[in-house]
C-alpha cells in the first residue's frame, strides 16, 4: 500500500505546523513563569 | 568511505563555530549555577523547577544527535514508517508524566531512581538494578560522546578524536560549573535552537522542492520508502516504543527531573515534552526524503539530512545543521553526565564506599564525580569501540526489563522484591538471547515481556503488602 501524496503532506504539515508553534509555546510559558518568579 | 569527503562546512568555519558555542555554554552554566550553595541546589536544581523548564529540559534531552541526525537517516531507509517509527520515542516520555507525579508524591525528598529501588525492594534488587542502569548510562554516554567526534568530523573533517574532546570538555565544564541548574537552563536554549533550525529546514524543503516532485520521484525511483505495510519498518516501530519506554521509566536522567520538578509539575512537563517532541522526528526525517527529487547521490545513509540543508542552503543550510547537532548531542549528553553522576554519587559513593558522607561532603564530592565520569566517558570513547547504533541496540535487553518492576513498585503494594530481581535478570538474559539468535530488533520486546510475566507471576506469590509511607521519610 503506497502512502498517497495527500497523507504525505498532511502528516508533515501537522508535524511541522507543531513544531513551529513549540519555540512559541516554551517562550509564552517562559514569559509567564518569570512574571511569577517560578522559573525554578 | 572516508567522511572528510562528505564535510559539508570548512574545518575553520567549524572550530569558530566550536568556539563561540563554548564560550556562549560555558558562561551559560556558570552564570546559572553560581547561586548554588548546597547539594539539593547542584544536584536537583532546588527541588523548584517550573513548567517551561521542565518541559523543555524532557524534550532537549530526549532529542539526541539521533533524533536529528538518525531520523532523516531511518526516513532514507525505511521510509514513511521509519520516520513514524521514531516518532513514538515520544510514548514514553507521555507515559512517563504520571510516573514522575507519583514519584514526587511518595518520595518528596527522595534523590536517585536507585534510592527508591534499595528503599522499594531492597539491597538485593538495587544492585542488580545499579547494574543494569550504570552500563545503560555509560554507554550512552559513550555512545554520544562517539556520536559527537563522528558527526563534527563527518560535518567539517575536524579529527574524530579532537571533536569528541572538545564536546565532552564544553559539556564536562558547564555541568561541573553549575550542576543541574546550568543543565536545565541550558536545555532551554538548546531546545529553542534545534526546533527553530529543523523547522526552517524542513520549511525550506516544501517551498523550493515541493510536495509534488518529492512524491513523484520517490514513488518512481524510491517507491518502498513509501509502502505503509514494509515489514522491517512495522518491526522497527514496535521495538523502538519499548526501548523508548524502558529507557526512560528506568533512567535517573528523567528521574533526578521528576525529584527537581516542583510539586504538580512533573505531570504537565512530561506530557508537554511528549507532545512536542513527536513531531520532530518526522521534520527531520522528512528533509532526507527530498534527496531523490534533488538529484543527490548520498554516499552514507547517515549524512542524508546535512547534504539535503547543503544543497538547499549552501553554506548557511551547513552552519545550521551544525548548530543543530551540537545543540541537539549537548543536550542530551549534560544532562546524562549530570544525572549519572548523582548516581555514582548517592548509589555508589554513599551507598556502598561511605555511608556516612554529610551533606557538605557530598557537595564537594559531586564536582569530582561529574569530572571522573567526564575523563572515564573521554578514555571509552578514545578507541571508537563499536558503531553507535550497535551499542544502542544492544542495551535495548537490559533497559526493557526494568518497566514492569518500575511500574509494578511505583502502583502495587505487592510487587515482590523476589520477583522484580528475577524479572530484571531474567528479562536481560532472554533479551540478549533475542538479541543474538533472532535479531537487535527483538531485543526489547522479549526482555519486556518475560520481565512482565516474572513480575505478575511472582504477585501471586507475595503476601506482604508494602507501606508507602516508608517512602516519604527522608532520606538517610
Amino acid at each position: 500500500m503506497i502512502a498517497g501524496q495527500a497523507f504525505l503532506s498532511l502528516v508533515v504539515l501537522i508535524a511541522l505546523a507543531v513544531t513551529m508553534a513549540a519555540p512559541l509555546i516554551l517562550a509564552i510559558l517562559w514569559i509567564r513563569d518569570w512574571k511569577q518568579r517560578q522559573l525554578w | 568511505m572516508n567522511s572528510v569527503q562528505t564535510a559539508i562546512l570548512d574545518a575553520n568555519t567549524g572550530w569558530v563555530i566550536l568556539a563561540l558555542f563554548s564560550l556562549l555554554w560555558i558562561w551559560l552554566g556558570w552564570f546559572f549555577g553560581r547561586k548554588t550553595k548546597d547539594l539539593e541546589g547542584y544536584t536537583l536544581a532546588g527541588r523548584n523547577v517550573g513548567l517551561a523548564l521542565g518541559a523543555a529540559t524532557a524534550m532537549a534531552t530526549w532529542m539526541t544527535s539521533n533524533t536529528t541526525m538518525a531520523a532523516p537517516q531511518l526516513a532514507y531507509q525505511l521510509g514513511i514508517w521509519g520516520i513514524l517509527g521514531y516518532s513514538l520515542g515520544s510514548v514514553g516520555l507521555m507515559l512517563f508524566a504520571p510516573l514522575a507525579r507519583r514519584i514526587r508524591e511518595l518520595m518528596p525528598n527522595g534523590f536517585t531512581s536507585g534510592d527508591f529501588i534499595r528503599r522499594r525492594y531492597g539491597n538485593l534488587t538495587w544492585r542488580v538494578f545499579l547494574l543494569i542502569s550504570l552500563v545503560y548510562a555509560i554507554g550512552w554516554l559513550v555512545s554520544l560522546g562517539m556520536a559527537g567526534g563522528v558527526l563534527i568530523h563527518a560535518l567539517t573533517g575536524i579529527d574524530y578524536r579532537i571533536g569528541m574532546s572538545v564536546i565532552l570538555f564544553i559539556c564536562v565544564a558547564y555541568t561541573l560549573l553549575g550542576g543541574l541548574r546550568a543543565v536545565i537552563g541550558t536545555d532551554f536554549i538548546q531546545a529553542l535552537l534545534i526546533l527553530v533550525g529543523v523547522s526552517i529546514l524542513a520549511w525550506l524543503v516544501i517551498t523550493r522542492v515541493g510536495f509534488d516532485a518529492m512524491h513523484t520521484t520517490l514513488a518512481t525511483e524510491r517507491p518502498e520508502l513509501l509502502n505503509l505495510l514494509m515489514p522491517a519498518a512495522i518491526m522497527f516501530l514496535f521495538n523502538n516504543l519499548l526501548f523508548g519506554i524502558g529507557e526512560i521509566f528506568h533512567s535517573n536522567v528523567w528521574w533526578s527531573r521528576a525529584f527537581a520538578f516542583r510539586q504538580g509539575v512533573g505531570f504537565r512537563a512530561y506530557l508537554l515534552a511528549g507532545l512536542l517532541w513527536l513531531p520532530v522526528p518526522i521534520v527531520a526525517g522528512f528533509v532526507a526524503l527530498a534527496a531523490p527529487a534533488l538529484g543527490l547521490n548520498v554516499p552514507s545513509a547517515d549524512m542524508v539530512g546535512p547534504m539535503v540543508a547543503a544543497e538547499l542552503l549552501g553554506m548557511g543550510g551547513a552552519v545550521l545543521v551544525f548548530i543543530v547537532v551540537f545543540s541537539a548531542l549537548a543536550s542530551s549528553l549534560d544532562s546524562l553526565l549530570a544525572a549519572t553522576s548523582d548516581l555514582v554519587l548517592r548509589d555508589v559513593y554513599k551507598g556502598h564506599l561511605k555511608p556516612d558522607a554529610s551533606p557538605e561532603h557530598l557537595y564537594k564530592a559531586a564536582r569530582w564525580v561529574v569530572l571522573g565520569l567526564g575523563l572515564f566517558t573521554w578514555l571509552l570513547c578514545l578507541p571508537r569501540l563499536a558503531t553507535l547504533a550497535a551499542v544502542l541496540h544492544f542495551m535495548g535487553a537490559f533497559v526493557a526489563s526494568t518497566i514492569w518492576p518500575i511500574v509494578a513498585g511505583l502502583y502495587w503494594k505487592r510487587a515482590s522484591t523476589t520477583g522484580a530481581t528475577l524479572a530484571m535478570v531474567l528479562g536481560t538474559a532472554a533479551g540478549l538471547w533475542g538479541y543474538f539468535a533472532i535479531g537487535f530488533y527483538v531485543a526489547a520486546l522479549i526482555s519486556a515481556f518475560v520481565s512482565m510475566l516474572v513480575v505478575v507471576l511472582a504477585r501471586r506469590a507475595s503476601s506482604r503488602p508494602f507501606d508507602w509511607n516508608s517512602l516519604r521519610q527522608e532520606v538517610r
